[in-house]
C-alpha cells in the first residue's frame, strides 16, 4: 500500500498554478525526500496533503482514505514537524506536548516516550520561549511522534539549524523507519541531506514533478564520469576527443562521461590505458557519480555552473 | 468538544489574557467604589449596581470581549500553530467552537466578576465612611411598586423598577441580560480575530464598533447595532429589551455556527 498518493493535484493562488498535476506515490516503509528549489511548490503540496489547503483540482489518499471525504480518518495516523516550530511560547515544552496529547486522546505516559526519543528529557519544564532553535525543532518531532503515527511529514525539517543540528536532524530521520516503522516524507532543498537520507525522492519544480522514483533510478539517469589529471592537458584532452568523449571542466580536472554505471570501472581503465600508451602522463584518475545537486539541476534543466561548462 | 475546552483553558496559564479577565470588572468596580466614597449621591443599591452596569455594558464589555477575542486568535496566529493544530485528526469546527466557548465562558466570568466586584465596593465605600453607605430600596419600595401598578405612570420610570422589593433579582436578570445580549458582539470579534492575522484588524473593529455605539444610541437602527445590545438590555421598555436580548442571542449563536462553518475552511498558506 501507499502511504501517500496523489492524483492530478492542482492548486491556484490568484491564478497563478503554484501545483499543477501532481502524481505523487510515496511507498510505505520509504523515506521520501520531496526536493525543489524554493517557490516550487513543495509547501503548498504538503499543506494539501495534511488538509490545510483545499486543491482546486486533484484526489489525495493517506493509507488508502480520502483525505477530502475523510479527513480525520487520513490524518489518524500521520505526524507533522513544520519547517519553523512553532509552539506555545508562554508554555513548557511538556505543557506543549500535553495539548496534543489531550487532542490525539493518548495515554499521559506518551510525553515521556516521546521526550525521551528526542533527548529532551532534561527541560521538559522549562517555557518554550527559553529553548534554543534546535531544542524547539526536536519538540517539533516530539510533538509529530506522538500516539506513534505510520507516517511522519517534515517540511524542511533543517531550516534555521547549525551543522551539528542538521547532522542530528539528519541522523534521526534516518533511523526513524526502522525505530518506529514509520513512512517519512520529508521536504527539502538541502540537496548533500537528502543524498544521505532518502531511499525515494521526487523532484518538483515550477509546480510540476520532473522526477520521481528511487534514489537508484535517480542516479541511474545519467552514467558515471571520470575525472582525470595529467601533465599534459592538450594531449589528453586530443586522445579523449579521438574517443569521441565530450569533455568538461570540472573541479580544475578534466571530466568525460562514460558509457554506462555498470562497467564504469572496466572502461575507466581502457582509458587509462589508452592515455598512458598515448605518452600522456596522468596523475589524477578518478570516478565521480554525479552528486544529487548536479542531477537535481539536470532534472530541472537548470544551466550548469561556469566552472563545469563543456568545452569539447 | 469537552477535551478541546480542556485543551484551549490550558493554553490560558500565563498568558495575558487572565490579566484581562480581572483588570475589565476590577477597574469598573474601582471606578464606582471611588464616586461613591467621594459622596456620589447614588444613595441605593440598585443605582449603584446599574450605574456599574452601565459601564460595563457600554465600554469594559466589549473592549474585553475585543481584546480576549484578539488575544486568544493571537495565541495560535502568533507562533504559527494553526497549521500544527489544524492538521490534527480532530475536526476542525470543534477546535474554534472550543475557543468560542471559552471565551464565552471568560466573559460569563467576567460578568459575575464585575457584579461581585461592584458589591464589594459600595460595601467598601460605606465600611469606611458611613455617610456614603448604600441602604436597600425597601422603604421606597411601596410607593415605587404602586406607581408600578399605577397606569398612569410610565412602565419606563427607570428608578420606580428599581426600587421594587425585588431589586437584587433585577439586578442579577439584568447583568444576565447584558451577557446574553453580547453574542453578537462576542461572535464578530472571534470571527475577525480568526480571520485575520494581523491583529489591529479585530482591535479596531472592536474600539471602532464602541466608539459608533455612542452614536448609533440616536439612531432608530441602534437597535440592530451588535455593540449597543447589551447597553440596551438596561432599559425599562420592554419591546427595546427584548429586541436587543433576543437579537444578541439568537444573532449571536447564528454568527457563531455561521463562523465555525467558515472557519472550518480556512486556509494555511
Amino acid at each position: 500500500m501507499t502511504a501517500i498518493e496523489t492524483e492530478n493535484l492542482h492548486k491556484k493562488f490568484l491564478g497563478v498554478k503554484a501545483v499543477d498535476g501532481v502524481d505523487l506515490a510515496v511507498p510505505e516503509g520509504a523515506i521520501y525526500g520531496f526536493l525543489g528549489p524554493n517557490g516550487a511548490g513543495k509547501t503548498t503540496t504538503i499543506r494539501m496533503i495534511l488538509g490545510l489547503l483545499q486543491p482546486n483540482k486533484g484526489k489525495i489518499r493517506i493509507f488508502g482514505e480520502d483525505l477530502m471525504r475523510r479527513r480525520t480518518k487520513a490524518l489518524k495516523n500521520v505526524g507533522v514537524a513544520f519547517e519553523t516550530p512553532a509552539h506555545y511560547e508562554h508554555l513548557t515544552g511538556r505543557e506543549n506536548l500535553d495539548i496534543t496529547r489531550r487532542l490525539l486522546g493518548l495515554d499521559k505516559s506518551e510525553i515521556d516516550r516521546v521526550l525521551e526519543t528526542v533527548e529532551l528529557t532534561h527541560v521538559p519544564n522549562r517555557l518554550v520561549r527559553k529553548y534554543s532553535l534546535g531544542m524547539r525543532h526536536r519538540l517539533g518531532l516530539a510533538r509529530a511522534l506522538l500516539g506513534k503515527p505510520k507516517l511522519l511529514v517534515f517540511d524542511e525539517p533543517t531550516n534555521g539549524l547549525d551543522p551539528v543540528g542538521i547532522r542530528e536532524m539528519r541522523e534521526f530521520i534516518t533511523s526513524l523507519p526502522e525505530r518506529t516503522g514509520a513512512t517519512v516524507f520529508v521536504s527539502s532543498h538541502h540537496l548533500a541531506e537528502m543524498q544521505q537520507m532518502a531511499s525515494h525522492v521526487a523532484v518538483i519544480h515550477l509546480g510540476k514533478i520532473v522526477f520521481q522514483g528511487g534514489m537508484n533510478d535517480l542516479r541511474g539517469l545519467h552514467a558515471s564520469r571520470l575525472e582525470i589529471a595529467c601533465v599534459d592537458e592538450a594531449a589528453a584532452r586530443a586522445q579523449l576527443s579521438g574517443m569521441g568523449k565530450r569533455i568538461e571542466r570540472r573541479g580544475g580536472k578534466l571530466a568525460i562521461e562514460l558509457a554506462s554505471n555498470d562497467g564504469a570501472e572496466a572502461e575507466a581503465a581502457a582509458v587509462n590505458r589508452k592515455l598512458v600508451e598515448a605518452g600522456v602522463d596522468v596523475h589524477h584518475l578518478a570516478l565521480a557519480p554525479w552528486t544529487l545537486e548536479e542531477l537535481f539541476l539536470q532534472v530541472i534543466g537548470a544551466p550548469p555552473r561556469a566552472d563545469d561548462q563543456a568545452d569539447a | 468538544m469537552l477535551t478541546s475546552i480542556q485543551v484551549e483553558l490550558m493554553k490560558l496559564k500565563r498568558s495575558k489574557i487572565m490579566l484581562v479577565f480581572l483588570a475589565g470588572p476590577a477597574l469598573v468596580a474601582l471606578l464606582f467604589f471611588s464616586l461613591q466614597a467621594s459622596g456620589a449621591e447614588l444613595e441605593v443599591w440598585p443605582f449603584y449596581f446599574f450605574a456599574g452596569f452601565t459601564a460595563w455594558a457600554t465600554f469594559m464589555l466589549p473592549l474585553s470581549a475585543t481584546i480576549i477575542a484578539t488575544l486568544m486568535a493571537q495565541l495560535e496566529h502568533g507562533p504559527k500553530t494553526w497549521a500544527h493544530l489544524l492538521a490534527l485528526p480532530v475536526p476542525k469546527w470543534r477546535l474554534f467552537a472550543a475557543k468560542a466557548v471559552v471565551a464565552l465562558l471568560l466573559i460569563a466570568g467576567m460578568s459575575i466578576l464585575t457584579g461581585l466586584l461592584l458589591w464589594f465596593g459600595g460595601w467598601l465605600a460605606g465600611y469606611l465612611n458611613p455617610e456614603h453607605k448604600l441602604i436597600d430600596p425597601a422603604p421606597y419600595a411601596a410607593l415605587a411598586e404602586s406607581m408600578l401598578n399605577d397606569e398612569d405612570t410610565a412602565f419606563g420610570d427607570l428608578d420606580a423598577a428599581l426600587l421594587v422589593r425585588n431589586w437584587k433579582w433585577v439586578v442579577v436578570e439584568r447583568l444576565a441580560y447584558i451577557y446574553l445580549s453580547s453574542f453578537l458582539l462576542i461572535a464578530v470579534q472571534l470571527w475577525a480575530a480568526f480571520k485575520f492575522r494581523n491583529f489591529l484588524i479585530p482591535l479596531a473593529l472592536g474600539v471602532g464598533g464602541g466608539f459608533f455605539a455612542i452614536f448609533a444610541q440616536a439612531s432608530k437602527y441602534g437597535i440592530f447595532f451588535p455593540w449597543l445590545m447589551p447597553f440596551n438590555t438596561l432599559g425599562f421598555m420592554p419591546e427595546k429589551v427584548n429586541m436587543a436580548l433576543s437579537l444578541g442571542l439568537v444573532g449571536g449563536v447564528a454568527a457563531m455556527l455561521l463562523m465555525l462553518i467558515d472557519m472550518s475552511r480556512m486556509q494555511i498558506k
